[in-house]
């Protein structure tokens, strides 16, 4: 797949910018800062794959609104110019949104998947990765292929990623892992959990309370409860015990008391017994009988009287019968009189109110003055009419008045506003000045990033020209600089431990010969010495000397064995034995020395022999070292280039070296900051020429003005704080010319409108008029008369009409009056009658009213006196009754007394009584004493008991012998509470203790902890194992291929130095990449940066290469990788570049303009270029 | 007969520390540390509040092997208050309670019967009408059908068999006492009140066989109301049974679905939905929350490279809230929204890692090779945790692929690193 073209209709800075890129070969892509390079690189992502959420590419068209297209090849062959039919191809764009956002040439959606199916299904973010390649990504590999030590497979597997800090991810795998778990560490965050577990579990352990613990505490409790209670049962049979004795003590008297009490009572148990109250009874009834005699009397004389005075009184009963009636006249008669006074009153108001009427239809109708007031009057609708007609007429006028007003202020408005408008200019030219103003600022920007790169390329100049003196080099251009080769920093330390191997054992072997040379001399004087004055026998002379000592021991055997035979003498013969022993022996001793000095000086001989041979090896090998130095000390010096001075000491070397790399990156660092600096000259001076020529435009602007002295102002600087005053004044001016066209229009606006309502509220007011006249007649006034006089004569048929409805109301209240006023008369006439009274004066109704009312009077209050009387007679006759049951009720109670007495007179049953109230007395006395006894809590037989067989005498002895073992006990009492308080106290200390929880939740939070670690740890550790796992894997399967055609391309870009790849092993057995120059093997760290990113480089072309082994092409987007390449091996990159285009599109994006140049010199006509202008951006 | 009321409850589980308590500034430890005294101190309340007339236990009072006798203690002065109050209470021994020997030195106090563990036996209630048989455990592991010697039913009585089994099988609960709705049907009891299973079911309604779920939810898994059963009976007939919930914390699962959320801001106002609506179904009660983010996001890559900040942002957010809530724990499942089919399929380093990724997970034949990097840790991980209920165990095929699927996601915004909108 590959793009035919690339459409930016709305993005980024483009406004329907078409980029063709259907030609075969290479496209570059160039544009400077803000052309749109790196929209132009989003944009092509976004076609593929749609627009984000959030977008930084909306600043000149809305969010909704972007669109980009393509047209889209479906052919695999990049060299195919164009499609060989329309089916290889399609034109899509996309738009901004969630759905649908791919669409074809007639705006019909077409589905994601037609594009996914030419991308291989790869994800946004993979192909992004993958088939997008900039400087930073080179770089970043660079970096990880030295962080990675060379390892083969991390290199390729990041190389196959897309460029993917591998190590990076590696090391914080690593490093998550090591913070979460060590086999054998305290601090990561697992092992800190383990320890918090094992911590609570402990505690948890400690915490608990054991059953048994709980038990003994118990037991303890259970016990001092027990003893507590057996002293406290003690305790209490002794209080009883002296309880006991103090209540006998206490009851005694009374008991005695007692005994007598009853004795007493016992004497008149047979008197008969009265009632407490019998003498009082007595007494009582006696006197009541006397009182109820004299009553009944009294009684029988009130009835006699109240009889008398009923036969009296009479009533007069057919008065009685209408006393309903009577009285509600009574209540009606203030109406009556009241009616009457009303009645008058409305007659002489019917009268006035029709004398007015004739009046005001004497005004109304001057001509017919006695017309019926009735015709006058005017019929509700018309009389709504005319009043709507009245308001109608008043708003059209009041409308018309303000308009009209209105108008006039208007008119003074569009004067003036015109009037200003005149004034100001109306025509500017300077639309494009504040695109210019920000073109300018940016440039601007531009100008103080080219000061401080000015300045920092001074001082690297500087320090460059330092160095170079410093380094003793003879003058050198930069390329020149930086294409010199001098020994590597490694190179010089091989060298010098190789030199110091060789200094230190030139001097080793010099001091051994030194050694071996006072060891000859040392032994050769020893020999010497051994020699001199013939104190060394020869061998010969040894043995015969042997032989010698050998006879002459034989000699001394002889003779002992013949002496000790025949010598009686033993003490002599032991003494000669002994002379010639010690000869012997003193003999062998000599002989004994001499053989050891000749075995000794024998052995010399040898050493001699050998410290001869070693001395002359050594030798050799000093004449070999020093002709290795000779020889190394001018291969040294043919490896530094001819415009150096070989350095002198290694030390020298060393720092020399360093100092020379330094100075050549400083002069890569000059190159680029001199490219750079060259890069924006332009783009600033054009900001200048375009503010210039704006400003000539404006006329504010002269030569005079242009003439700038450059050494005290900027001259963008000046230019733009020019511009920016120019436009603040054209924008003040534009601003109030605005303001005032916008008044004018206004004005306009409102006069237009004015008049037409003056004109509508004219034709208005003419409709109006038209009804107005039609409307008037009826009330007789004449047809032009205005809203005033219709107003007041209409006022006049108004209140005739109110008068007319007053007199009709008066009128009906006086017949309704009338009407009342007879009814009354009749109705007292009538009980006149029925009550058989005689008029004493017929005519006058009040006047009988009153005769009939005090006939009531009369017969009510005889009625009355009546029933009083017969109530007081009942009552009499009630109080006769009760007197007389009294009396009986009296009699029977004095009965019953003699009775129960069993006596007949009134002073046998006093005597009687008398004996009665001594028994009580008695009796009282001992129930007072039994209930001081009661009061023990104890039966009276108890309490005899009790003091049976006690010696009074003796009770206070025994009293206080109780109190004092109860003081005792007291007091074990005590001890025995305080025991079982503690016990008590010791087991809620058990029970209260919750530590046992603390310390399972503190588990239970380790358990937690533990298990979160351990997930992340395990998920970090198969991630871990399975990347391994795949970077070998992937070695292991794509290591050839890929690897071959790096070491191909490799071998290029590096101009041949390093032409081969090779792998190494190392102690982990794991495969290293390192790169062959000469007949060395260079490690990755061994290489410059430039080299590692370049190889790098080559390894990411390789793995794409071998994508496509498996997969349809897909275009490469590159973006500026060759910040590092110099300018050979851009070169080469653009030759490798154009082969890989033959199989897959490549758009390479640079801002760097030599950068087409050296295109086209790699490529020729397999190169397609394009300018992002900022012109054409915009 | 009267009206009687009785409650059922089972899995008390006494002092069981609350599972995968992760502390964190402000998480209310406390309240957590005493859910289940507090749970049962409330059961308790309500028996006496309510004047029940019984309190049916129907095993594991306690958390396994209780170490600690205070848990003892504590149950002994709850069940005193309800015998001041005149209500009786019957125990069965539960598996865990086997398990706890040292449960067998409690001295019940008066009006507690705990029935036998070596023969069924019955216990009546002449005032009550209400006959109770049942056995508790003797050891932890009992695999017969303990019902079999249950007796028959007293006629004229409203008899109540206890038993704590797993019926024919649950999932999570150890199959002890099993038995089926047949077997207790056949019995002809009028209730059975069953322990074991620690969410509440239903299991038939004639007779009435109930689980009714212990008191107090422990762990994520155990989520939603946790509570008791009041059971109202009258001529021998249930009349009623209502529900009470007398636990103090409310777990929940909540999960977060993440696919249209494009920033943090979507992300915190899905969250907050999900959890406002697990907070109205605590009902005023803290709420243990488990929060799992899931679905295929644009944010993906960030959650997976600052797990430990959102996790930390999201607890301060719940904690900034008018809620009572604690955040259990936070999973991240989210996916990166990418086509994995396609991503596997690549012929490049990515492709090889996600194929061995699926092959690992599909195929069991390289496993051990992998999990070889887990030796050393293996081995110095604590048994406890091994035993813990909530512990990886990479042995178990779900958890080890639920595992590699999380690598699965993790790998891809690290290999795809420095992608970016450029």
């Amino acid at each position: 797949m590959r793009l035919l073209d690339l459409r930016l209709d709305k993005f980024g800075p483009f406004t329907d910018y078409t980029l063709d890129l259907s030609a075969p070969g290479v496209h570059v892509i160039y544009g400077p800062n803000e052309a749109g390079k790196s929209s132009t690189l989003r944009a092509i992502t976004h076609f593929f794959y749609g627009f984000p959420s959030r977008t930084s590419d909306d600043h000149l068209h809305r969010k909704n609104t972007l669109r980009v297209g393509a047209t889209i090849s479906t052919s695999n062959i990049s060299t195919s110019n164009m499609p060989t039919s329309n089916e290889d191809s399609l034109a899509l764009y996309r738009k901004k949104g969630n759905k649908g956002t791919l669409r074809d040439e007639s705006d019909q959606t077409v589905d994601d998947l037609t594009l996914a199916t030419l991308l291989s299904n790869l994800p946004r973010d993979q192909f992004i990765t993958f088939f997008g390649l900039d400087s930073k990504t080179l770089v970043a590999g660079g970096e990880d292929l030295i962080k990675g030590q060379g390892n083969l497979g991390e290199a390729l597997f990041s190389a196959g990623m897309g460029g993917q800090q591998f190590q990076q991810l590696i090391k914080e795998l690593d490093a998550r892992q090591n913070e979460l778990f060590k086999s054998t560490g305290s601090n990561p965050k697992l092992n800190v959990a383990f320890k918090a577990l094992k911590s609570a579990d402990a505690l948890h352990k400690q915490h608990c309370l054991k059953s048994t613990e709980w038990e003994k505490a118990h037991r303890l409790v259970e016990e001092a409860t027990e003893a507590l209670a057996s002293i406290t049962s003690k305790h209490k049979a002794f209080y009883l015990k002296k309880e006991r004795l103090e209540r006998i003590r206490r009851t005694l008297p009374n008991l005695s008391s007692r005994t007598d009490l009853v004795s007493k009572l016992n004497e008149i148990e047979n008197v008969p017994t009265l009632p407490q109250d019998s003498s009082t009874t007595r007494l009582n009834a006696l006197s009541n009988i006397k009182r109820c005699q004299s009553a009944i009397q009294q009684q029988n004389q009130d009835i006699l009287n109240c009889e008398s005075q009923l036969a009296n009184i009479s009533i007069n009963e057919r008065v009685l019968a209408q006393d309903i009636a009577i009285d509600a006249l009574k209540q009606e008669r203030a109406l009556y009189r009241n009616n009457i006074d009303e009645f008058q009153l409305a007659q002489g108001e019917t009268t006035e109110k029709e004398n007015e009427l004739k009046t005001l239809i004497a005004d109304l109708s001057p001509k017919n003055p006695n017309k019926n007031p009735e015709e006058l009057i005017l019929t509700t609708v018309t009389r709504e009419k005319l009043g709507l007609l009245i308001e109608e007429g008043t708003a059209i006028e009041s409308y018309l008045s303000r308009v009209e007003t209105k108008q006039k202020e208007n008119t003074h408005q569009l004067a003036e506003a015109e009037e200003m408008l005149e004034e100001l200019p109306e025509k500017f030219a300077m639309d494009d000045l504040p695109l210019a103003i920000k073109s300018a600022e940016r440039a601007l920007i531009t100008e103080q990033d080219v000061d401080k790169l000015t300045q920092l390329l001074r001082e690297l100049q500087k320090t460059t020209t330092d160095t170079i003196c410093r380094l003793s080099l003879i003058p050198l251009n930069d390329n020149q600089l930086l294409t010199l080769v001098i020994p590597s920093n490694e190179n010089i330390i091989a060298r010098k431990t190789a030199h110091e191997k060789q200094i230190e054992e030139h001097e080793r072997i010099t001091l051994s010969l030194k050694d071996i040379d006072s060891e000859i001399s040392n032994l050769k004087f020893q020999q010497k010495e051994a020699t001199v004055g013939g104190q060394l026998i020869s061998e010969n002379d040894l043995f015969r000397a042997r032989k010698g000592r050998d006879s002459l021991w034989l000699e001394i055997k002889n003779d002992w064995i013949e002496k000790t035979t025949n010598e009686p003498n033993k003490t002599l013969t032991i003494a000669n034995y002994e002379t010639q022993t010690s000869a012997a022996d003193q003999y062998a001793d000599r002989l004994r020395r001499e053989a050891d000095q000749l075995a000794e000086y024998g052995l010399q001989e040898i050493q001699l022999e050998k410290l001869t041979d070693k001395r002359h090896q050594q030798q050799t090998t000093l004449h070999n070292i020093n002709n290795g130095l000779a020889v190394s000390a001018e291969e040294w010096q043919a490896l530094w280039p001819a415009e150096v001075a070989s350095p002198g000491s290694y030390a020298e070397m060393l720092q020399w070296e360093i100092s020379f790399r330094q100075l050549q990156v400083a002069v890569t660092e000059k190159i680029k900051l001199n490219a750079n600096i060259e890069d924006k000259a332009p783009h600033i001076e054009n900001a200048i020429n375009t503010l210039t020529s704006l400003l000539a435009q404006s006329g504010e602007f002269t030569t005079t003005n242009a003439n700038i002295d450059t050494n005290t102002h900027k001259p963008l600087s000046f230019l733009l704080e020019l511009a920016n005053a120019l436009l603040t004044k054209h924008s003040q001016i534009k601003d109030e010319r605005q303001s005032h066209l916008t008044r004018q229009k206004d004005a306009q606006k409102l006069k237009t409108k004015l008049s037409h309502e003056i004109a509508e509220l004219n034709q208005e007011k003419k409709q109006w008029q038209q009804r107005w006249t039609k409307q008037i007649i009826v009330l007789e006034v004449p047809s032009d008369s205005s809203i005033h006089t219709v107003t007041i004569q209409l006022s006049l048929f108004d209140q005739l009409a109110k008068l007319l409805k007053e007199h009709d109301q008066i009128d009906t209240k006086r017949n309704q009056l009338k009407v009342q006023i007879n009814r009354f008369e009749n109705t007292v006439a009538k009980l006149i009658s029925e009550c058989g009274i005689t008029d004493k004066n017929p005519q006058d109704t009040l006047i009988n009213l009153h005769s009939l009312l005090e006939a009531l009077t009369i017969t009510q209050t005889n009625k009355r006196n009546v029933q009083t009387i017969r109530t007081t007679i009942k009552r009499h006759q009630s109080t006769l009754a009760s007197e007389i049951q009294q009396l009986k009720t009296e009699q029977d109670q004095l009965a019953a007394l003699f009775q129960l007495a069993g006596c007949e007179t009134t002073e046998e049953l006093q005597l009687i009584e008398t004996e009665n109230t001594n028994r009580a007395d008695l009796r009282k006395s001992l129930a007072t004493i039994e209930k001081t006894l009661k009061a023990e809590s104890y039966t009276i037989t108890e309490l005899y008991t009790e003091i049976e067989g006690i010696n009074i005498d003796e009770l206070p002895l025994m009293i206080n012998e109780a109190i004092a073992e109860l003081k005792e006990l007291e007091q074990k009492k005590e001890l025995a509470i305080k025991n079982e308080t503690t016990a008590i106290s010791e087991f809620n200390t058990l029970e209260n203790q919750e530590g046992a929880v603390t310390a399972a939740e503190d588990a239970e939070s380790a358990l937690a902890q533990i298990d979160v670690h351990y997930r992340e740890y395990c998920m970090l550790a198969i991630t871990r194992q399975l990347l391994s796992e795949q970077i070998e894997s992937y070695r292991e399967q794509n290591q050839g291929p890929i690897l071959a055609l790096a070491e191909t391309y490799f071998c290029r870009i590096s101009l041949g130095r390093y032409p081969r790849l090779v792998t190494q092993y190392n102690d982990k057995d794991e495969p290293e990449l390192y790169c062959v120059r000469g007949d060395r093997e260079i490690p990755i760290n061994g290489l410059s940066e430039g080299t590692r990113d370049q190889l790098f480089f080559c390894l990411r072309i390789a793995s794409i290469l071998h994508y496509f082994d498996h997969h349809d092409p897909i275009p490469l987007i590159i973006d500026d990788i060759m910040m590092t390449f110099d300018d050979e091996r851009s070169l080469v990159a653009f030759q490798i570049l154009g082969e890989l285009a033959e199989k897959t599109q490549v758009l390479y994006f640079t801002h760097h303009s030599h950068h087409k140049d050296l295109a086209r010199g790699a490529l020729k006509e397999a190169c397609v270029f394009h300018d992002l202008e900022v012109t054409a951006a915009i | 007969m009267s009206l009687v009321r009785f409650v059922h409850s089972a899995d008390i589980h006494l002092d069981s520390p609350l599972k995968g308590l992760e502390k964190y500034e402000s998480a209310p430890v406390d309240r957590i540390r005493e859910a289940t005294r507090i749970a049962f101190t409330n059961l308790i309340s309500f028996c006496i509040d309510e004047e029940v007339d019984l309190l049916l236990i129907s095993g594991d009072l306690f958390d396994g092997d209780l170490k600690d006798f205070k848990a003892g203690l504590f149950l002994t002065d709850q069940l005193k208050r309800l015998s001041k109050a005149l209500i009786p209470t019957v125990i069965i021994r539960g598996n865990h309670d086997a398990e706890a020997k040292m449960t067998k030195k409690i001295h019940w106090p008066n009006l507690v019967h705990q029935l036998n563990v070596k023969k069924p036996e019955t216990i009546t209630f002449r005032d009550l009408g209400i006959a109770i048989h049942g056995q508790g455990y003797a050891e932890r592991d009992v695999l017969e059908d303990m019902t079999q010697a249950y007796p028959d039913p007293i006629s004229g009585m409203f008899n109540i068999g206890m038993l704590h089994t797993a019926l024919q099988g649950r999932d999570g609960h150890a199959a002890y006492a099993p038995t089926s709705v047949e077997k207790l049907r056949s019995k002809g009891y009028d209730y059975w009140a069953l322990g074991h299973v620690h969410k509440r079911e239903v299991v038939e309604t004639q007779p009435p066989i109930i689980f009714p779920g212990n008191i107090q939810g422990r762990h994520a898994r155990e989520i939603g109301p946790k509570g008791v059963t009041l059971v109202s009976i009258e001529d021998n007939q249930v009349i009623s049974m209502t529900e009470y919930f007398p636990d103090v914390v409310r777990w929940d699962h909540c999960h977060v679905d993440l696919s249209d959320a494009r920033n943090e801001g979507d992300l915190y106002h899905a969250l907050r939905h999900v959890i406002n609506k697990a907070e109205e179904q605590a009902d005023g009660r803290l709420l243990a929350c488990r929060i799992t983010l899931e679905g295929a996001t644009e944010l993906h890559t960030d959650l997976v490279s600052r797990q430990e900040e959102w996790a930390y942002g999201i607890r301060a957010e719940m904690t900034d809230s008018d809620g009572d809530i604690w955040i259990e724990k936070i999973r991240f499942n989210t996916q990166a929204k990418v086509d994995m089919e396609a991503l596997r399929d690549q012929d490049n380093p990515l492709g090889g890692v996600l194929r061995t990724l699926e092959q690992l997970k599909t195929n069991d034949e390289n496993r051990d090779d992998i999990l070889n990097c887990l030796t050393t840790i293996n081995t110095k991980l604590p048994p406890r945790y091994k035993q813990w209920a909530d512990a990886l165990n990479l042995n178990d095929p779900a958890q080890l692929n639920e595992l590699l699927s999380g690598i699965e996601q993790s790998i891809i915004p690290k290999l795809l690193q420095e992608a970016g909108d450029s």
